[in-house]
């Protein structure tokens, strides 16, 4: 579980890694492009939104401006504006000391009493109040991981200024924001120290395949890049990063086929797949096998989870099926080439045991699928509130609901309902995923990686050669 | 939890208010630098200790899941072998031990961490039965800093001349260096090394062809041990009488009968054959046997240990990693024509390989421990190419 990635996650990073060489002292200056494939409407971080891609673009998209109490970095939860914080024995009043200094984007002083304000308009249903230099919060029902929640994106500090301007005090102010681009400037007091370059703009809703063309063509310097298009981009010599794994694919089994007369024909099939040469072929080596919702490294115990044993149909079983039962359906994206591709080398492996899988992305009304192929985010926090969040999307999905572990978990709890969730193969685990950025010519050697480990980016490490000393 | 003068418990995370300035770009650049050297360190050398404080509660888990009298044959990820050894101990303590045994269970391990904790879990598997049981520790920066310590091994050249030398010795402020022929006393100071004063070896004597040989010194005086000779003199005077008698070499601290007129090996008083000794604890020893297979030795006897053979290994006691022992065996560098110094743990008769290794100018042809590891082991290599001998202090440097 240490060794949380693949060996070919690992050779792909280190190999990322090798191109980063030349220690040349950063520049200053310069406008910074990026590009997302979601538009994002507002970079409000507490806006509502029912897509969860959405989500993910406005959450790395607003902590360029705003920042929240906390922070989760790989080796745990980390002070932000927060500086030290308590709770009482139950939990559930708790007292966050607010980090004085800290200038906001219209130059005025962080107050608790901002800090309180934004936190009732992100969780109006806490009691949230100022109290000399600290905030105190009240959340009613025990919530032992505050600290963890209070780091998502949504409850970063926003202060609203006049007009319904959105201040923050992150290392980049909004300057302006379009309906497809957000531009920032670099916040000059920031109290983490200035960024390095001076601007950044980001043009949104840009389909992914736009963003390869635009990194390739020089007119992007920070783009997302699909685990299929990776080589493309390191054999032009172009950087690639990846996060720690922070999406999982998974097949889901639509009710027809959920049921527990069909278990010996699930483990059948489940057993067909071929993880590895997904991941090393496919997704050329940026995505890791996973037998486990959670990736091991948010999880720690993901090499305990039991994979699809138990019986199942041999090879000649299979063939003596009717045609309807050999033959499984399955759904994807029609715009997720990723899925598409991992759903055809699904197909391969499953015909070689007697299937015959029929990848289907329609784009209109279609046959009734027997399994889908979904892609869910892992949120990097603790395993109860990832497993949770990622239980919940599955059930949207049309994974069957499963008992969800209560919330502050003990992880051995957190455990037995992953492993209930898995035990009767309707959700089968493929493939985790991370998030990752192709990086332009421009760009110079960083002394920090873009692409944060935990999820998003890392820009005000990011400099750009020929920028003004 | 801490727990209030009224003696409730209170959960509490306090962190220092501590500033992220961060446009440091050398200290930045340092930092990908050293990201950069942990990627490329093989996964086997992943530090593991970090994890061993929660070997007590892991083995109490499994024994009650096993029951009294229970059989287990537990094993760990390769690079877990301090745990692993832990664990087992711990089990056999409380009376669960016997994994040969048909009916034993069998209980795969590792530990790990998420965001919030460290975790071992163990899978324990009995006939059909399969059941899986975990611990965790809350985890915090301390322990990520406080974990494994930062060990390498330091290679610092302190005598080169172009005739064979056999050993190299600090006497005050100079040098005693040991040849095939003589004796000679170096003075060392800015203007390099020189030769004071030279007293040769007094012997009828034929050396054997793999001719070895070793200095002791205390306070001014100094002895020289070579295959059937021992010489004993002074260095303020200097001098030097030898003699045809063979006496205990000082070869780690291993008692032994010095090595025999026409041979190039030690014999323990029980018989067994070795040609160098690291010490590794109080009163134990990796030697190198014969046919290059390292063996622990003790009063216990001799256990081969696990780990590839060699021609050299010195070991160290090592202060800032508790009691840890670490020794250094050599192997053929990948690379050129030089011998490269690999740093092991001890654990229990593993040894466990860290990423760190000293690559030497030529073949190494002597590595002479300090007693009781106490200080550096000095290694002797010939440089071929450049046709020359280099004596060699190692020593290991630590961090945490």
């Amino acid at each position: 579980m240490k060794r949380f990635i693949s060996l070919c996650l690992a050779l792909a990073s280190a190999a990322g890694a090798g191109a980063v060489v030349g220690a040349v002292r950063p520049q200053y200056g310069g406008t910074l492009r990026a590009e997302v494939d979601a538009a994002i409407g507002t970079p409000d971080p507490s806006s509502p939104s029912s897509d969860p891609a959405q989500d993910a673009a406005r959450a790395r998209i607003a902590t360029l401006a705003f920042e929240s109490l906390t922070a989760i970095e790989p080796d745990g939860l980390h002070p932000l504006l927060a500086t030290a914080w308590q709770a009482d024995p139950r939990a559930s009043r708790w007292r966050f000391q607010v980090r004085s200094g800290v200038v906001l984007h219209d130059g005025t002083r962080l107050e608790p009493w901002q800090v309180a304000a934004s936190l009732r308009a992100s969780e109006p249903a806490w009691k949230v109040a100022a109290e000399d230099e600290a905030i105190v919060i009240e959340t009613g029902e025990p919530l032992p991981d505050l600290p963890w929640v209070l780091a998502d994106a949504r409850h970063a500090i926003v202060v609203r200024g006049a007009g319904g301007a959105l201040i923050g005090s992150g290392p980049f102010r909004i300057d302006r924001v379009d309906l497809s681009r957000v531009s920032f400037k670099a916040h000059e007091p920031y109290w983490r120290a200035r960024a390095f370059v001076d601007a950044i703009q980001i043009d949104t809703g840009r389909r992914p395949e736009a963003q390869l063309a635009d990194l390739e063509a020089g007119r992007a310097d920070i783009v997302g890049v699909r685990a299929i298009d990776a080589r493309r981009l390191t054999r032009r010599g172009l950087r690639v990063e990846a996060s720690r794994p922070l999406e999982l694919v998974a097949l889901v089994f639509e009710p027809h086929r959920a049921d527990d007369s069909a278990l010996a024909w699930r483990r059948a099939f489940a057993a067909t797949l071929n993880r590895d040469a997904m991941c090393s072929v496919v997704l050329q080596g940026e995505a890791s096998p996973a037998s486990s919702v959670l990736p091991g490294w948010l999880s720690g115990y993901a090499r305990a989870i039991a994979s699809a044993d138990g019986p199942r149909l041999s090879a000649s079983a299979i063939g003596a099926l009717p045609i309807d039962q050999r033959t499984v359906v399955v759904r994807v994206d029609p715009a997720d080439l990723v899925a598409q591709a991992i759903a055809e080398r699904l197909a391969v492996d499953a015909r070689e045991a007697g299937f015959t899988v029929k990848v289907q992305a329609p784009v209109g009304l279609a046959p009734r699928p027997d399994a889908r192929l979904v892609r869910i985010a892992a949120p990097a926090t603790t395993p109860d509130r990832a497993l949770a969040q990622m239980a919940a999307r599955l059930v949207v999905r049309g994974a069957p609901a499963a008992a969800a572990p209560p919330a502050s978990a003990a992880l051995e709890a957190t455990y037995r309902a992953e492993q209930a969730l898995l035990d009767r193969v309707v959700v089968v685990p493929i493939v985790h995923l991370p998030q990752l950025f192709g990086i332009g010519e421009r760009v110079g050697a960083p002394s920090t990686a873009v692409a944060r480990p935990a999820g998003g980016w890392s820009l005000a490490d990011v400099w750009l050669q020929g920028g003004r000393p | 939890m801490r727990r209030n003068p009224n003696g409730t418990d209170v959960r509490v995370l306090s962190f220092a208010a501590v500033g992220f300035h961060g446009r440091e770009w050398r200290t930045r650049l340092a930092s990908t630098a050293l990201a950069l050297a942990t990627l490329s360190i093989p996964a086997s050398a992943q530090p593991t200790a970090a994890f061993v404080d929660l070997a007590p509660d892991l083995a109490s888990t499994i024994a009650d899941a096993l029951g009294r009298g229970a059989a287990a044959n537990v094993t760990f990820a390769p690079d877990e072998v301090r745990m692993q050894a832990e664990v087992v101990r711990l089990l056999a303590a409380r009376g669960i031990g016997g994994g040969e045994r048909a009916d034993a269970a069998k209980v795969t391990a590792e530990c790990s961490t998420n965001l919030r904790e460290r975790v071992c879990v163990a899978e324990i598997r009995r006939g059909a039965d399969r059941r899986v049981v975990m611990i965790t520790r809350p985890r915090d920066r301390a322990d990520d800093s406080g974990g494994e310590p930062i060990v390498g091994i330091d290679a610092r050249p302190i005598y080169t001349q172009r005739h064979p030398m056999l050993d190299v010795a600090d006497a005050g402020d100079r040098l005693l260096v040991l040849t095939p022929d003589s004796v000679a006393l170096v003075g060392v100071d800015a203007g390099g090394a020189r030769a004071i004063a030279s007293q040769p070896i007094a012997t009828a004597r034929v050396w054997p062809r793999d001719v070895r040989g070793r200095l002791r010194v205390t306070a001014s005086s100094y002895e020289a041990f070579l295959p059937g000779v021992t010489c004993r003199g002074t260095t303020a005077p200097f001098t030097l009488a030898c003699a045809d008698e063979s006496a205990p070499w000082p070869a780690g601290g291993l008692a032994n009968s010095g090595i025999a007129p026409s041979r190039n090996a030690f014999s323990t008083t029980d018989g067994f054959t070795f040609y160098e000794a690291a010490p590794v604890g109080s009163d134990r020893w990796l030697a190198v046997g014969e046919r290059r297979v390292l063996t622990f030795v003790d009063a216990t006897g001799h256990v081969p240990a696990h780990g590839d053979p060699a021609d050299h290994a010195a070991g160290f006691r090592q202060t800032c990693a508790g009691d840890a022992a670490y020794v250094v065996t050599d192997g053929r560098s990948s690379e050129g024509n030089g011998d490269t110094l690999r740093l092991f743990r001890v654990v229990d008769t593993r040894l466990v390989p860290l990423p760190s290794t000293a690559t030497l100018p030529g073949t190494l042809t002597a590595l002479w421990s300090a007693a009781a590891g106490a200080g550096p082991a000095t290694a002797i290599v010939h440089d071929v190419n450049a046709g020359r001998y280099e004596a060699f202090h190692i020593s290991l440097s630590c961090a945490r």
